[in-house]
């Protein structure tokens, strides 16, 4: 029991929650607050150190919107983007409460009312910008994921291919997203014409500059796992008389699986990386508007609502790779990784 | 035994393959005209050294690459790419380690048999192949939670579920441990006569080779290999290990596999004979590019440079390994200018042949094994010698739990008192015998060894006749402990670590060491053939200046530690150090259920104890003459000077300033080296010479 909660809580990436099972399971107290203090006591000494230091230095900074927040304030504007949520929130239910009223009365009046139900359209609030950067980047990594993996393996089976492939490969993958952005732009500005859109043009634009960032590291491991499969198992394929297909399915993938996600891995970083400057130059709704709206707005509590922005940005990709390598973790064969 | 010797009716045709690889520096013919016709059920194997291109003749058959010319024919049609008729198994196993053990196999299962058996039974197909190489247990496993043995019999399974005309075998059992692969060739050879598949092995081990074949294909080395000799192996089938150690045929047939190989080794100062092709190349390009020697190779040359290739020295794993390993792994045979290479042997019978030949310039060996080689006992005399002696005591008479508990229970006083075994295991064998059940079986580990020697005079003691009361086979040390476990043994005498692994895993009990039996009787001793001596007499003088250090450095008791992880290492012996440390320690445990007994049952020998013991070697003679090994009379103290004489070693080493006393505290009568017929003619059982009385008389008289 114990042994599995700190084999399932390893997989997960929670390795420094073990000494606490250990020490609760009274597993030699000594050794286990050891490990404690090595895996949550020293990170929390420098968390704390650095909090000083910004409290510190950012007290001596005063710059044209006052001065820079500490840790402190950072905190308060935190409280505060949370309560304009919960306002803004407030605002939505009590608007659809007056709509739901009205229908009522309307049904009241006239049972066979054709009833009208609207919206709410108020201003995107801080967690909304959180999600929309989270849908865009998902739609930009899986639409990447997609293209990139296929054209991996074909490379790493075909030895032409690849020769073929890797110069534009090279040339590609060290352009900056900013150059993209304006091309991607203007190009989907004359390719989607549609009067309804059911999606935003500018989710699209946002969604296309992560893909073509993220596609990169994806397709380069996945061509060099593919093409460093023992020959051995590539041979039991062919024994068999596996058809292409099944040997890339049954073989090439599994295979190269850890590869692959080591690529997918990079890529989403990248890409959440590259969407937040994509928001805040194509002004997509986001985190990057986001920060790029307070930046414009200049009031005295922007620099501390930015730095939450900062924040919640880290915290984010942080856990973004710790989904990647708990999924890794779990599909993958090798389970030493 | 020509090359053109075909099979009655090819079934499989690999007809005038050559192949040619195109490299950087230009082309490369590695297959010259390679061709073999094998019949329907044939065993064949390949065999020949390293890049002699017996892989790219297994892959041509397999499809997974093309000849350059002549091709396959399998019944009558060209082979074209691979296919599942010619399953190959792969030398590393290649199991895919995302999968379970089941779906290895059925990967391959539903592909071949897709439309011609239904779900339902290729289940059972597919458990009914992993039951045939004993894996069934472990369907639901995946490859990393098997070990390499186990791995190996999957794909074994995943080949035969493919139901394939020919079954290729690409050294299958090259990457396991002995006992593993013993294990997995008696399978083999198990399937093999069930299905009676084709099937083309590639191996680098003889024993291997002559145990499984109906034909060995002998090939040439490269470039432009092809191939050299076939030998036929016309050994009765079914064919048991056990037997086949003792049965002449079977040691002729692997010593003519040896015997070409050795030719074909074409080292430096060992001629090779002409070969019969003349387009091939003189010399081994293996050994040609792995010397880094400096080009001026003089016979004459003296100094502390190494001189001509690297020594070859071979050693059995055991523990009294230990001064060969120490020795390499210090460096002291550097220090000493010899440049030395260790080759771990899997038997005796090819260490003595192999240093015979040349193939060995040395090697570790039971103290009687060079007696016996240069008198012509029980073999076809050769003249080895044993300028120095490696080590003490160190073996053990170990019998299974069940038979301990019949001797027991005929004898309750045993446990307490180990010395009341003989005649406890006498009334066993009594008692069996009058129910009429078969005779115990014990294992030895060559018929010149300490082991044999003192087994049977141990079993003489309790008046067992060891020829008719019981029955003795030869077993290598390493397969001993399975042996006993799977039953084909009651007992055996070996040298550790292998009684330690048989009590600590509960298969067995100790009832005595050999320095119970005679105390600080030699043991192993450094063997060599004529080549070293003769030719090289000052890399034979580094040879034991360095093993002397090695025996001063391993007796000292702060080394134990040291010693124990050096022997374990997957290189020497691939065993745990806690199965080495209690023999080193001197900490022996004779039942799992007992507490360790501080008793040093192997000592190493360096300076006066490592002096060659001509005098006390006369009593191996004795019982050479005893179990009837030996039979026409030899001049006994000539016989034993000229192999156990220490001109040598007090040369190099230095001679004592007094003889020590031969060591003749051997158990019952006591031993007189200056008298030994006399000693001979009071032993109790065996079968003493006809010509014993008439050289007593005249002695006498």
């Amino acid at each position: 029991m114990k042994a599995r909660i700190v084999n399932g809580l390893n997989t997960a990436g929670f390795a420094w929650l073990s000494p606490m099972v250990l020490l609760a399971s009274g597993d030699n107290p000594r050794e286990q607050l050891h490990a404690l203090w090595q895996r949550i006591g020293l990170p929390l000494l420098a968390i704390g150190i650095f909090l000083m230091l910004w409290a510190a230095g950012a007290a001596q900074v005063n710059t044209s919107l006052g001065q820079l927040p500490g840790p402190a304030q950072t905190w308060a504007q935190a409280k505060n983007l949370h309560a304009e949520h919960r306002a803004e929130r407030e605002r939505a239910e009590a608007f659809y409460e007056r709509q739901e009223q009205r229908h009522e009365r309307q049904l009241a009046r006239n049972p066979d009312a054709k009833l009208v139900y609207r919206d709410y359209t108020g201003a995107p609030t801080f967690y909304d910008q959180i999600w929309t950067s989270l849908q865009t980047v998902f739609a930009g990594f899986v639409l990447a994921t997609i293209i990139a993996i296929p054209i991996g393996v074909a490379c790493g089976l075909s030895e032409t291919l690849n020769t073929a492939i890797s110069p534009l490969i090279q040339v590609f993958k060290p352009v900056s997203p900013l150059a993209w952005l304006p091309i991607i732009t203007i190009v989907v500005s004359a390719v989607y014409v549609t009067p309804d859109p059911m999606i935003e043009k500018s989710f699209i634009n946002s969604a296309l500059t992560v893909t073509l960032c993220s596609l990169w590291p994806t397709l380069i491991n996945t061509a060099v796992g593919v093409s460093r499969i023992d020959s051995d198992l590539i041979n039991v394929g062919r024994v068999i008389n596996l058809p292409l297909a099944t040997r890339i399915r049954r073989i090439a993938l599994p295979a190269s699986l850890p590869m692959i996600f080591t690529g997918l891995r990079i890529s989403l970083g990248i890409g959440w990386m590259v969407l937040i400057a994509a928001e805040m130059l194509a002004q997509n709704p986001g985190l990057g508007k986001f920060v790029w709206d307070e930046f414009q707005n200049g009031s005295s509590n922007s620099l501390g609502r930015i730095l939450v922005a900062v924040i919640t940005i880290g915290l984010i990709g942080f856990l973004l790779d710790w989904l990647m390598l708990t999924l890794q973790r779990l599909v993958s064969y090798e389970t030493d990784r | 035994m020509s090359e053109q010797q075909q099979a009655p009716s090819a079934h499989l045709e690999i007809s005038q393959v050559s192949k040619v690889f195109d490299t950087q520096s230009g082309t490369f013919k590695a297959l010259d005209n390679v061709h073999v016709k094998i019949a329907e059920g044939e065993f064949i194997s390949l065999i020949g050294h390293s890049g002699c291109g017996k892989s790219t003749v297994l892959n041509i058959v397999a499809g997974l690459t093309d000849a350059t010319e002549g091709g396959v024919i399998l019944e009558g049609r060209e082979v074209r790419g691979p296919g599942p008729e010619r399953a190959v198994v792969f030398q590393n196993h290649a199991l895919f380690p995302w999968l379970t053990v089941y779906e290895n196999v059925a990967i391959a299962v539903k592909h071949v048999f897709r439309g011609r058996k239904t779900k339902a039974e290729m289940r059972d197909w597919i458990l009914h192949n992993l039951e045939l190489v004993h894996m069934g247990h472990a369907a639901d496993k995946r490859p990393d939670e098997i070990s390499g043995g186990m791995k190996q019999r999957v794909g074994i399974a995943r080949a035969l579920a493919m139901e394939p005309r020919v079954l290729l075998m690409d050294e299958p059992f090259g990457a396991l441990d002995a006992l593993t692969r013993a294990h997995l060739q008696d399978s083999l050879m198990e399937i093999h006569q069930r299905l009676n598949n084709t099937v083309i092995m590639i191996t680098h081990d003889v024993d291997e080779a002559v145990l499984l074949s109906d034909r060995i294909v002998m090939m040439t080395n490269g470039p432009a290999a092809t191939v050299g000799e076939i030998l036929q192996v016309d050994l009765l089938r079914p064919r048991k290990r056990l037997e086949l150690a003792d049965d002449p045929h079977y040691n002729h047939l692997r010593a003519e596999v040896l015997h070409f190989l050795h030719e074909r080794h074409a080292k430096p100062d060992v001629p090779a004979s002409a070969p019969a092709d003349s387009a091939e190349a003189p010399a081994d390009p293996d050994t040609a590019a792995g010397t880094e020697q400096p080009a001026a190779r003089s016979s004459s040359g003296s100094g502390r440079v190494p001189a001509g290739r690297p020594l070859e020295i071979g050693y059995i794993p055991l523990t009294d390994a230990a001064p060969l390993v120490v020795a390499h792994e210090l460096g002291l045979f550097r220090q000493e200018g010899v440049d030395v290479s260790l080759v771990r042997e899997t038997s005796w019978a090819s260490i003595r042949d192999k240093v015979a030949i040349g193939m060995l310039d040395g090697a570790q060996m039971l103290a009687p094994m060079p007696l016996a080689a240069s008198v012509g006992a029980g073999g076809p005399k050769q003249a080895l010698t044993a300028p120095m002696t490696l080590s003490q005591g160190g073996n053990g008479l170990t019998v299974s739990r069940d038979l301990f508990r019949d001797m027991c229970d005929l004898d309750p006083d045993l446990s307490s008192d180990r010395r009341r075994a003989p005649a406890a295991l006498r009334t066993v064998v009594e008692q069996r015998a009058a129910r009429g059940r078969q005779r115990l079986t014990f294992g030895v580990v060559f018929p010149s060894s300490s082991h044999n020697y003192l087994l049977r005079h141990w079993l003489a003691s309790g008046g067992i006749d060891p020829d008719r009361d019981v029955r003795l086979v030869v077993i290598p040390p390493p397969q001993m402990v399975t042996n006993l476990d799977v039953g084909n043994v009651a007992g055996f005498c070996v040298g550790e670590p292998w009684n330690t692994v048989a009590v600590e895993r509960g298969i067995g009990v100790t009832l005595a060491t050999s320095a119970e039996l005679w105390p600080d009787h030699v043991e192993k001793v450094f063997g060599v053939g004529e080549t070293l001596s003769r030719r090289r007499p000052e890399a034979l003088a580094g040879l034991l200046r360095a093993l002397n250090t090695a025996g001063r450095w391993l007796e000292d008791r702060t080394h134990i530690q040291d010693i124990a992880r050096l022997l374990a290492s997957p290189h020497y012996l691939n065993q745990s150090v806690d199965d080495l440390l209690p023999t080193l320690s001197g900490q022996f445990r004779f039942a799992r259920e007992l507490d360790p007994e501080p008793v040093r049952i192997q000592r190493f020998t360096h300076d006066a104890s490592a002096r060659p013991d001509a005098a006390s070697a006369l009593w191996w003679l004795t019982q050479m003459y005893r179990w009837g090994q030996l039979e026409r009379p030899v001049a006994m103290t000539n016989a034993t000077a000229a192999v156990y004489g220490a001109e040598v070693f007090d040369q190099v080493l230095g001679a004592p300033a007094q003889a020590s006393a031969p060591n003749t505290r051997i158990l019952g009568p006591e031993f007189d080296p200056a008298r030994p017929l006399d000693y001979l003619n009071q032993l109790p059982i065996g079968a003493k010479p006809a010509w014993l009385a008439a050289a007593l008389g005249r002695e006498a008289a």
